[in-house]
């Protein structure tokens, strides 16, 4: 039977669990047929619902029973729902993308021994399981990066709303030895002689930031974990959150005790209900049993996490705007210096890292700096989790060492009919590159490639630059908090005169086609200043993209400029429509439809567009039933 | 349905710290934030009603104007942005007539832009369900449905 808490504790401390338990909380043998649904947020509850309702009905009309597990997600979100399977002595195999409407065949295949390979993933086979023949090992798998997933591990596996599921995978195991076993200071060193950089962009030391806490000497500090992932390419955060609640929590105690803070903040934004759900649900399990709170394990450190539900605002991530949402005031950032490592949250000394950077600090807490110095390079040690998104790519979160080529990733993620036109790394702060960085770049903490958040998105030809640009500076201008002018007002112009950009000037003949040239080649000097006047990072950092888009998209833009013509057909305005004869039947709709009168034509004889008059709305094309109408 | 006493009673007011969950309870609690509740809330954590209607109206999550009925939501991350976002919104722009940030005159539906959700598909969202669809024309048969359960 399964042991409680208080039973484990002492296998806890030795941190060496028995193995019939083990296998018992890794479900590697079970009695009877056992399901495993991947519960992430890209499973909305409903989907859920379905699957189990149709697994029911099987069971039903089988008359069988099942034991149904909800597990995390291996970060794949493009696989999602994720199903695995496992009949008693067999082993488990998963299949993705099972929808409520495949669920019964599937299952019906299954019980009748026959692999069905539509969509199958791969098995995982443990010591007494028979294994499934002409099927992959999951763990084989290339997009599973079984040699370098460490802080993800047990995404997937462990159950997030049970404690000792967690248990079982280590987890607040090495905070409770390190209560007992290391010093405060001892961990601060480990962290320091590690040399583990923030993994949230900036690449700053850990360990010296902890270092200069405790040269304030100040009585209270308090920890700040910085899960507010607000960059929409970016969901590495969440899947942490979402998949291994007990991890987080256990890194933010691990921190908090070094630094001996007895308050530490969680920061989750309120869109991330899922990941919300799960960190309160573990929450009340770790103050349940005594794992949080006063007096831990009657070792003498109390402490408290306290979870804010960040009401949205991009800029909530920067440090100082942070602290003030924490205090009840406007998220905008503060003028640095005093740092908050200084004169912080309330006054007092703060640390603010990220969520994946606390995460690292268990590892490295748990199995030494030797191990994480002999992942990655001397640029960054250790591995870094990539949110990787595009079209045509294999979307979902990658642990892979720092490093790593470009080229690997996009390998990794890519299918038949996938091609880059531009990568953006690390979202509206970072950089944009053309296809030629694809083949010789690594991702590291240097210059060109530096990684900032690890959110990754191969742009395909099928997209127009400009206008994805124009999108991205459309989101700072609605992001910007509006304290300082260079990014308020900067960003304002900047979405304009990219809106120019992307339209044809309405009278060819008017002063408009000058401005409009006029307004582009103020771009460079007007994102100069934003980046030299602004107050915090993302004003300095945005006008990037703006660079970028000069820097290696010159054609594009002069493209656009001079030719009024997008080569992706994306922007609407400069499309040149023309009506193909011989599909015309000339039923006068478009004449009909037509704002400008632009179209010419007798009725059941072809039409003509008069090239003049027409402002290209497209209303033509979209009335059109024969697809007569073209454009380019 | 508890009143605004009763919620903010459960935020201490000495606490300056509680103004942004107290104002995420009372919006829980009704959907939206009425105007009328700036004082009493001001009042309890001893601030000026200015200064609650700042932080108000910095923050995405509170929102003045209360939510349809049936609340649909649309994914803005660029992926979504590159594939399909303008085509549901155009297209629940010709149905139901309202674009993102507003109420339909009954009161039945509300759009919005959301954050991603990780469904990189193509989906709306309404309320906490997600629908998956292969054309914005089954759009239509979806809120029909809801529409339905409204008469019933």
């Amino acid at each position: 039977m399964t042991p409680s808490f208080g039973e484990l504790l002492p296998y806890i401390e030795k941190r060496e669990f028995p193995n019939e338990w083990l296998m018992l909380m890794h479900h590697e043998k079970v009695s009877i047929p056992t399901i495993f649904i991947s519960i992430s947020s890209a499973t909305p509850e409903n989907i859920i619902t379905e699957i189990k309702a149709e697994i029911n009905r099987y069971a039903e009309t089988q008359k069988t029973t099942f034991n149904i597990i909800e597990t995390g997600s291996f970060g794949i979100l493009s696989f999602e729902p994720v199903i695995g399977i496992q009949l008693p002595g067999k082993a488990r195999i998963y299949y993705a993308e099972i929808y409520s409407n495949e669920i019964y065949s599937l299952l019906e295949a299954v019980f009748s021994q026959w692999v069905q390979h539509h969509h199958l993933l791969g098995q995982l086979n443990f010591q007494n399981t028979e294994a499934w023949e002409g099927v992959p090992l999951l763990k084989e798998q290339k997009w599973f990066c079984n040699e370098s997933r460490h802080i993800t591990e047990a995404c997937g596996f462990c159950e997030p709303p049970s404690l000792l599921s967690a248990l079982s995978w280590n987890r607040w195991t090495t905070f409770l030895y390190a209560l007992r076993n290391i010093k405060q200071d001892d961990i601060i060193s480990i962290i320091r002689e590690s040399e583990l950089k923030g993994r949230s962009g900036s690449g700053f030391l850990t360990g010296l930031k902890w270092q200069q806490l405790t040269k304030t000497n100040s009585e209270q500090s308090f920890l700040i974990c910085n899960a507010y992932e607000s960059n929409p390419s970016s969901f590495h955060g969440r899947l942490l959150m979402e998949s291994d609640p007990h991890l987080v929590l256990e890194s933010i105690a691990i921190s908090a005790y070094a630094l001996r803070s007895t308050k530490a903040y969680l920061v989750i934004p309120y869109r991330f209900s899922l990941a919300i759900k799960q960190i309160q649900n573990a929450l009340k399990q770790a103050y349940d049993n005594g794992l949080l709170g006063f007096d831990i394990q009657k070792s003498g450190y109390s402490l408290d996490i306290h979870i804010f539900i960040a009401p949205g605002s991009y800029i909530i991530g920067e440090e100082t705007a942070i602290i003030n949402a924490i205090e009840g005031k406007k998220a905008m950032p503060n003028e640095k210096p005093p740092y908050p490592i200084q004169q912080g949250l309330f006054g007092k000394p703060t640390v603010i890292n990220n969520v994946e950077t606390l995460t690292q600090v268990t590892y490295i807490v748990r199995y030494g700096t030797a191990w994480f110095k002999s992942i990655g390079n001397e640029q960054g040690y250790g591995t870094k989790l990539f949110s990787v998104s595009g079209i045509n790519i294999l979307r979902g979160v990658f642990e892979l060492p720092l490093g790593v080529p470009l080229k690997h990733i996009y390998d990794l993620t890519k299918n038949e009919n996938a091609n880059v036109k531009a990568i953006h790394l690390g979202g509206p702060i970072g950089n944009i590159f053309d296809q030629s960085f694809l083949e010789n770049i690594i991702i590291n903490f240097s210059k060109p490639s530096f990684v900032y958040d690890g959110s990754i998105l191969f742009i395909d030809h099928s997209n127009c630059i400009v206008d994805y640009i124009k999108n991205e500076i459309n989101f700072i201008q609605n992001e910007s908090c509006g304290k300082c002018l260079p990014c308020r007002e900067g960003s304002k112009q900047l979405y304009h005169i990219l809106e120019m950009l992307t339209k044809r000037p309405e009278n060819e003949q008017t002063k408009e086609t000058l401005v409009r040239i006029k307004e582009v080649m103020m771009l460079t000097e007007l994102s100069n200043t934003i980046s030299n006047t602004s107050l915090c990072g993302l004003g300095k950092k945005f006008p990037n993209l703006i660079h970028d888009l000069l820097l290696y998209f010159k054609n594009e833009v002069e493209e656009h400029l001079y030719e009024r013509h997008c080569e992706a057909g994306v922007c609407k305005n400069l499309r040149t429509y023309t009506i193909q004869v011989e599909k015309c039947t000339g039923c006068h709709i478009c004449f009909n439809k037509c704002p400008e009168n632009a179209i010419i034509g007798v009725i059941q004889h072809p039409h003509f567009i008069i090239q003049d008059k027409c402002t290209s709305c497209g209303i033509c094309y979209e009335m059109c039933k024969f697809s007569a109408i073209t454009f380019k | 349905m508890n009143t605004i006493k009763q919620i903010l009673s459960t935020f201490p007011g000495y606490n300056k710290g509680l103004v942004i969950p107290a104002l995420q309870a009372i919006q829980a609690e009704y959907g939206s934030i009425n105007l009328t509740v700036l004082y009493e809330v001001a009042e309890h954590f001893n601030t000026s009603s200015e200064q609650i209607y700042s932080i108000l109206s910095f923050y995405p999550q509170f929102r003045f104007k209360p939510k349809g009925k049936y609340h649909i939501e649309i994914c803005n991350s660029p992926l979504c942005k590159m594939n399909h976002h303008q085509e549901i919104i155009s297209y629940l722009k010709n149905l139901i007539g309202i674009e993102p940030g507003e109420i339909s005159s009954d009161a039945l539906y509300s759009l919005d832009v959301g954050m991603c959700t990780g469904i990189c598909k193509k989906h709306i969202r309404i309320n906490n369900d997600v629908y998956l669809i292969s054309s914005v024309d089954e759009i239509k048969s979806i809120l029909d449905k809801y529409s339905k359960e409204t008469k019933l």
